[in-house]
């Protein structure tokens, strides 16, 4: 990237007109599929109507081929959006009790029973009580700052864990 | 830390992002406000004062004749004539500037994409348009996604070059790819300084390093930084992570005895749940609601009682009895449980276009509004017409040419009487044009001097078609003639104005004509007339052939009028046992200043009020020869049985009866009844309305009904109604299933008999249009609730109305989609609770998986998971969830209907009680 500044008289490309017939024939086959190209990449983009008519729609239509957890995972990365409440809004509704504790009890076991992570724990970990533990992060704690947000290597976790527990 | 990897450029990011992220440029945002400035000049449907010129030719060609001149452009320093020189063509300028920026073509798609992405309403705006079927600006004034990337990849390259200049350096693709691959430790230390993600006591070290381009000295900066920065972050997680542990009841030094592996999988587990706790929040909401509903449906005492069909048709209806039809949607839920708690009152739920797709002209206006779900594209047209006529004058013809009669007095001559028979549409748009201030004075009057109206529902034959297109012509010719000649009326006699009609139509020779003859007009003169009244007045054989196939759309056949309420009927289980009244309900809202008031109204009808619907299909219901065909064919309505359409406003839950004239005068007894009845149930309603606005301080049913009013009719009024919030189901059932449940207005009900679906296809259209639209709403309202920035439109405090077609949040922003803060959130929480469609069905398992076979689009949605689909088999007496790709059964719930809250409806006498309803909250 260093040390260049081109020039744009120079660069490469431009539209020329056709010289003959089979040229202005290239040049059409090139606008289709630049015309095809930019319509098969807008396909992901939801319609929006016009206000007098609005039409409630899916946001996400264009992704609906896809499971829904992994349609929200890559609009967030599309839209820069949010896919989900914050864990805190999610926690008042549990307060309210717009969700039951039992339910998400369950959840948690299918999530550490389904193989998501590599599997069921061996039995040599059975003192970590890995569902207590996602249960009380669910419930209890804050949803982290902006810094904590980061997740560092198991490594380097484990490097400061280790001092600070001993 | 995060690296930038070389495989995002161009899918994940664009070329200038990389030089916003790396030089603290904002090159995105000055692209983005030229791009809304360009956008609202030329989409502008009648807003702005100065309009722009050139539209026609389309949104590329007319920006760059502006873009070449414009001194906004210039103040910003870019120079976009030498590339708009080179290409008049959008596919040229795309082509152009990318192989300048020396993408690859493999990656233009994924770059496209990006880019799209990036002002994705107004793009969403485009795309719609481009692809809408006779809208009227989008014929005037064409745009399409190819336009709109072109003039965006313009504007970014003279952006793009004066950052090279400006930083001495190489931009283009290829450069990026080196730079990423080369020199990753400056690149990183940039895009830490640039993010604002940088340790603070770092960033003037990292800024010098950078400044003076030392290589060794960056990469020995950006291995002593990385490791401080991982450090300081893993450090701030473990204290997390201890926290955690210790609230879970592990205290610190128990956690600090556990081996290594174990905190591995500790910290792994913890970590990896993440990227998931959203999604099972999500799962938690809905399993909650399905528990609790599943243990609801259990406790009914009513269920048992579900009747076979056809069991009624032996049975004598109580004379009282009155049955209504109402929407879907979810709003209908609350006013058919407090009517139904009057006693005499038995509902059903059906998509609120009830089964009548139609493309209707209101009087007056020339435009076609699609009254039928989004999903669905209307073949048939209904006219209104003023109701003043004799009976005896029913045809199309008839009344069609009385209205021509009546409004030869009209200012916009050949418009208005055209717009009034519906035969040119888009004419609306014709009047707003030429003439707005006339055309607006007479659309006023039109509208003060509004008459009862009758639809026209029946088609008209070809013979009469022909009659009425002549007559047509006629009145243009006597309106021509005026205008041209100042010859009125009666100096003129019928033959004049027929034999100027067969020759503006060219079946007879030109010239000259008794018209000419007989007040001495020149050739050259006439030849100008005749010009003007094929063109202008649009008499010519082409306009003939339009007119005939436009009348020819009008109306349905008996056969098919007879097939959608037989259709009707049948997918609602109602094919016997039929009341001597049926109300058929369509909805609408009631608001003031409110850009979004279209999306309070019935999205069964294409975001428009129900009224209409609801009187065509009540007019069909009614008709002699509709019900003989329909005995015929099983259904035997009763001559006693009347349909009676009204209109719900689920802002005021007051409900209004329309063609009240053509009731039988028999029944005019039980109409004050019903009148009573629908005031009080909606009374009922307002009081449920009033504590979910937070309205507090009302004591009694009338007062909320005051209050809820009164909310409707204040302009200053952010919150009208809560629209659909906090929708959560679809139940495909009898009502019997949950007449004794409290749905709390979250509910979209479908009537449904299984028994009388033998092959399913009624299922399949329940699914394949009304679940549809359902789902539309629901995951709507689901994202504009979980990002309202993104996915919805924001506060309405800061929305200006753009173009008259959509909204913006200041003066300047991307389009606003979704819905607006006020509608999902209330204050800064979440009001509606985001959760998928939980769609119930009563019917066996196999019959419902052999539908869903049938139709593609839904199985796709209930397999990706996007709709809940819950199957209530009556055969087995249980319940199965699809769910990870299996049905999987749901536990017997115990029924515990007090804890659920399950309450009787609301008695007039009787205060709403303080129980929660069900499936709302159970504190």
């Amino acid at each position: 990237m260093t040390g260049h500044v081109i020039d744009s008289a120079t660069a490469a490309g431009g539209a020329r007109a056709p010289a003959n017939r089979g040229e202005a024939h290239r040049d059409l086959g090139r606008e289709l599929k630049i015309r095809s190209t930019v319509a098969i990449a807008g396909e992901f983009l939801p319609f929006v109507w016009p206000m007098r008519n609005f039409i409630n729609h899916n946001p996400l239509h264009g992704l609906e081929d896809r499971p829904f957890d992994e349609a929200v995972e890559q609009a967030t990365r599309l839209f820069h959006a949010q896919g989900y409440l914050r864990r805190t809004e999610y926690q008042a509704l549990l307060q309210e009790g717009h969700i039951d504790i039992e339910v998400i009890e369950q959840l948690i076991d299918e999530f550490l029973t389904d193989g998501a992570l590599g599997g069921p724990w061996p039995d040599d970990d059975a003192d970590l009580d890995l569902k207590r533990i996602l249960v009380t992060l669910m419930t209890l704690m804050d949803q982290p700052t902006l810094g904590g947000n980061a997740i560092p290597s198991t490594d380097a976790l484990l490097a400061e864990l280790r001092p600070t527990t001993e | 830390m995060k690296r930038l990897d070389k495989r995002s450029i161009g899918t994940q990011l664009t070329l200038y992002d990389l030089v916003d992220q790396l030089f603290g440029t904002r090159i995105g945002e000055t692209l983005d406000e030229l791009l809304v400035k360009g956008c609202m000049d030329f989409l502008d449907e009648g807003q702005s004062v100065w309009r722009m010129p050139g539209r026609r030719q389309g949104l590329f060609r007319a920006w760059s004749q502006i873009a070449r001149r414009n001194r906004r452009l210039r103040l910003h320093g870019l120079d976009v004539g030498q590339i708009l020189e080179r290409a008049d063509r959008p596919e040229t300028a795309i082509d152009l500037v990318m192989q300048r920026l020396q993408i690859p073509e493999a990656l233009w798609m994924d770059y496209f994409t990006v880019e799209l992405a990036k002002l994705h309403g107004w793009a969403g705006f485009i795309r719609w348009r481009s692809q809408a079927k006779g809208y009227y600006w989008q014929e005037r004034n064409p745009a399409d996604l190819v336009d709109f990337i072109a003039i965006r990849l313009v504007l970014s390259w003279p952006l793009i070059e004066e950052a090279q200049r400006r930083f001495g350096r190489d931009f283009r693709y290829p450069a990026w790819v080196a730079c990423l691959e080369r020199n990753p430790d400056e690149c990183l230390l940039r895009h830490e300084l640039h993010s604002g993600a940088i340790l603070p006591d770092y960033a003037h070290r990292v800024e010098v390093a950078v400044a003076r381009g030392d290589t060794s000295r960056i990469k020995t900066l950006r291995l002593e930084y990385e490791r401080e920065k991982t450090r300081r972050e893993a450090a701030s997680c473990a204290v997390r992570l201890q926290e955690l542990c210790e609230r879970a009841g592990i205290a610190r030094k128990d956690l600090a005895r556990l081996r290594s592996s174990t905190l591995r999988r500790l910290i792994e587990t913890v970590y990896g749940f993440r990227s998931r706790e959203g999604y099972v929040w999500t799962q938690a909401l809905e399993r909650t609601y399905i528990r609790r509903l599943l243990a609801a449906l259990a406790a009914s005492p009513i269920r048992a009682r579900s009747r076979a069909p056809g069991s009624d048709a032996a049975a004598t209806v109580p004379a009282s009895k009155i049955q209504a039809l109402f929407c879907i949607d979810v709003r209908s839920e609350r006013l058919r449980r407090q009517l139904e708690g009057l006693g005499h009152y038995e509902t059903y739920g059906v998509a609120g276009f009830f089964g009548v797709p139609v493309n209707f002209i209101e009087f007056g206006k020339g435009h076609e509004a699609a009254l039928c779900p989004a999903i669905m594209t209307p073949q048939h047209v209904a006219l209104e017409m003023p109701h003043r006529h004799e009976d005896h004058q029913e045809s199309l013809f008839q009344v069609a040419t009385e209205v021509v009669h009546d409004l030869k007095s009209t200012p916009l001559a050949p418009y208005v009487t055209v717009e009034a028979v519906g035969l040119l549409y888009g004419f609306d748009m014709v009047g707003k044009t030429l003439a707005p201030t006339t055309y607006s004075r007479w659309r006023r009057r039109l509208e003060a001097d509004r008459q009862p109206t009758r639809l026209l529902i029946d088609k008209i034959t070809r013979d009469e078609a022909l009659d009425l297109v002549t007559h047509l012509q006629d009145e243009m010719v006597v309106r021509a003639v005026d205008r041209h000649f100042g010859l009125k009326r009666e100096a003129i006699t019928t033959e004049m104005i027929q034999e100027l009609r067969e020759i503006a139509l060219r079946r007879i020779p030109t010239t000259p004509s008794l018209l000419a003859r007989r007040f001495d007009i020149g050739l050259a003169a006439e030849e100008v007339f005749l010009t003007s009244l094929r063109y202008e007045y649009r008499i010519n054989p082409d306009q003939a052939r339009i007119q005939l196939e436009q009348l020819a759309r009008i109306g349905f056949h008996l056969d098919h009028q007879t097939q959608m309420v037989r259709n009707t009927l049948k997918a609602i289980g109602l094919t016997s046992g039929f009341a001597r009244l049926i109300l058929v309900v369509g909805h609408g809202s009631t608001s003031q200043n409110n850009p979004y008031e279209s999306a309070l109204d019935c999205g069964a009808c294409g975001g428009d009020h129900g009224a209409v619907n609801a009187r065509l299909f009540a007019a069909m219901a009614n008709r002699r020869d509709v019900r003989e065909r329909l005995a015929e064919q099983g259904i035997a309505i009763p001559d006693s049985t009347w349909f009676l359409p009204a209109l719900h406003d689920t802002t005021t839950d007051e409900v209004v009866l329309f063609d009240l004239d053509q009731l039988p005068p028999g029944r005019l007894t039980q109409l004050t009844r019903v009148e009573e009845d629908l005031v009080a149930a909606g009374r009922l309603c307002a009081c449920e309305r009033c504590a979910e606005l937070g309205d507090t301080d009302v004591d009694s049913p009338e007062a909320a009904a005051k209050r809820v009013k009164r909310h409707a009719l204040d302009w200053t009024q952010v919150r009208p109604e809560w629209g659909l919030s906090k929708n959560a189901s679809f139940i495909v059932g009898s009502r019997a299933l949950t007449q004794a449940i409290d749905l709390a207005g979250r509910a979209f009900m479908h009537s449904y008999d299984h028994r009388q679906d033998e092959n399913g296809d009624l299922l399949a259209g329940i699914l394949s249009g009304p679940l549809i639209v359902a789902q539309w709403i629901n995951t709507n309202y689901y994202f504009s609730t979980v990002d309202n920035e993104v996915f919805g439109s924001g506060s309405k405090i800061y929305h200006n109305v753009v173009g008259r077609f959509g909204v913006m949040t200041g003066n300047l922003s991307d389009l606003r989609t979704g819905l607006p803060a006020q509608t999902v959130l209330r204050g800064q929480r979440p009001y509606h609770l985001p959760m998928r469609l939980v769609t119930v069905i009563e019917a066996p398992l196999s019959f419902v998986d052999a539908v869903l076979a049938k139709v593609h689009k839904v199985r796709e949605l209930v397999h990706n998971g996007w709709v809940r689909l819950l199957v209530l088999d009556p055969s087995r007496g249980s319940a199965f969830l699809f769910e990870q790709g299996a049905w999987r059964p749901q536990p017997n719930p115990d029924g515990d209907r007090h804890r659920l809250g399950s309450v009787p409806a609301h008695r007039p006498d009787v205060r709403p009680p303080p129980t929660p309803a069900l499936l709302e909250v159970t504190p």
